[in-house]
């Protein structure tokens, strides 16, 4: 505190020696945002004179006294503690000049970083499609002639196995092909015929008795 | 326009599949043959014949014949193999259209365009076993069983190079072609020292005798080759010509011909159809 504000708060107590019991009291934030508008109350404090005081701060920091100096009201870039000191002027039991001081210390921080975007969907992975199997039992079902086709087409493509799978299909060796197994399961619990879609050995969806291209097509979207 | 000159060919030196071994090809006598693997002819393949038009030319639209999953053409001259070379193509067909694979080129040799491994098998690997006396031929009941019950051998000759067989047989004892290989006979006891290992990976698993024509027409409008024997000679049925009426077939001696509705008529008895194959664990792995 400086010499000054010292001279002028002996001077306020002097003045108002004659009041009742004076008592500070600060309501205000004890933390807030770097720019943002602080404002401290005095309202109920109890006496005839206020000064606000800045006792400590991290920089030479403006404030402003409104209404009487019951309200003051400071804003700073910087952040840190700012101490704000409150005092009150009044007369004591025998009359005589009294005054009464209160502290509030209030810690700007620095300003929040900018909010992040709210996250972005996921990144889709495009599902690397690489099997698409037609299960069927052929003495329930024939392969449709457009899904045959569809088939052909892909595997004209290059870069999926597209096959039929009879469901009697078995090795040289009397086993279920290990390239059918995954697809035969879940053939069988979605139900034949079924066309199969894998993303190695992941179900990517399974078409129950599709008939045309265009839906054996939709399965490898 | 079909070449005229190409229907009901029966050529003399056809005598591969000779009466005498041909009246043996009873239904009966076939279902016995295919074992296990015999199978009835499904209500889910038959096509009504008043719509064999309308589907033949989907099957022109979409390349959905056995002829079109036909790899190569083989050639027998002069040799009595007749009935080994059907059943080599039909197998092959089979094979072929399980991986749904496109075949481009042209009428003697296609190449697979995309994903597709076809084989090429043995002619020999059968024939050898069907008649070790090599002349005389065969009939359709024993080299169809022989196939089913221990398999093919691939060609010394394949369609991709790195199948990496460990074993394969001189593919017939004929003419063979650029896409067969030809060569002296071998009889099965100089087969290759464990050839059975790789043979039992190409074995047909499902296989119908028709019981009528229309039966071997609905078949192949399905997609699935019929082999018949007539007129001293077996082929192998790749398309049915709904306009002309008349079967299309690949015959062992580099050539297509066709058969007449009247002559598909004669073949229904001893025909027979290969609806399935063995499967490799990973296609591109075909003997495991």
């Amino acid at each position: 505190m400086s010499r000054a504000s010292i001279f002028v708060v002996a001077m306020l107590i002097a003045a108002v020696a004659a009041a009742q019991s004076p008592k500070a009291v600060v309501t205000g934030p004890k933390d807030a945002r770097c720019g943002s508008l602080v404002v401290l109350d005095a309202s109920e404090s109890v006496g005839t004179g206020r000064l606000w005081l800045l006792a400590v701060s991290p920089e030479e920091t403006s404030f402003l006294p409104v209404e009487s100096a019951l309200k003051c009201i400071m804003a700073s870039p910087t952040p840190g503690a700012y101490t704000f000191v409150l005092v009150v002027a009044g007369t004591n039991q025998n009359g005589g000049p009294a005054a009464d001081m209160a502290t509030h210390t209030v810690t700007l921080r620095g300003s929040d970083p900018p909010p992040k975007p709210p996250p972005d969907d996921p990144p889709v992975t495009p599902t690397k499609i690489d099997r698409v199997t037609y299960v069927y039992e052929k003495d329930e079902t024939a392969v449709p002639r457009e899904v045959g086709a569809a088939l052909t087409k892909i595997s004209q493509a290059g870069t999926i196995f597209a096959t039929e799978f009879e469901r009697d299909g078995k090795t040289g060796l009397d086993e279920i092909p290990v390239q059918y197994r995954i697809a035969l399961e879940a053939a069988l619990k979605a139900g034949l015929p079924c066309l199969v879609v894998q993303s190695g050995d992941t179900v990517v969806r399974t078409v129950k008795a599709p008939r045309t291209e265009a839906e054996v097509m939709e399965a490898l979207r | 326009m079909i070449d005229q000159s190409k229907i009901d060919v029966f050529p003399s030196q056809h005598d591969g599949y000779p009466a005498d071994l041909a009246v043996l090809d009873t239904p009966g006598a076939m279902r016995e043959a295919f074992a296990d693997a015999a199978r009835d002819f499904p209500d889910s393949l038959w096509v009504e014949p008043s719509r064999w038009a309308e589907v033949a030319a989907e099957n022109d639209r979409l390349g959905l014949w056995p002829e079109n999953y036909r790899a190569r053409r083989t050639n027998q001259n002069p040799t009595h193999e007749c009935t080994c070379h059907a059943l080599v193509q039909c197998m092959e067909i089979a094979w072929n259209r399980q991986q749904r694979m496109k075949l481009s080129g042209g009428e003697d040799f296609r190449t697979v365009a995309g994903i597709g491994t076809p084989v090429y098998f043995s002619v020999l690997s059968i024939y050898a076993e069907a008649n070790p006396r090599i002349r005389g031929g065969a009939n359709l009941q024993t080299v169809i069983g022989i196939a089913i019950r221990r398999g093919f051998l691939p060609d010394k000759i394949q369609p991709q190079s790195d199948y990496r067989f460990a074993h394969t047989l001189t593919g017939t004892n004929g003419r063979g072609n650029a896409h067969q290989s030809a060569g002296a006979w071998v009889p099965v006891r100089d087969f290759p020292s464990g050839w059975e290992q790789t043979a039992r990976h190409f074995r047909p698993i499902e296989v119908i005798n028709p019981e009528s024509y229309e039966q071997m027409i609905s078949l192949v409008l399905n997609g699935i080759c019929v082999v018949v024997g007539r007129s001293g000679h077996s082929i192998p049925y790749v398309r049915w010509h709904a306009d002309e009426k008349v079967m299309e077939y690949s015959d062992s001696y580099d050539v297509a011909r066709y058969d007449s509705l009247a002559t598909v008529k004669r073949a229904v008895g001893g025909a027979y159809a290969i609806v399935s194959t063995t499967v490799p664990n990973d296609w591109r792995r075909p003997a495991g």
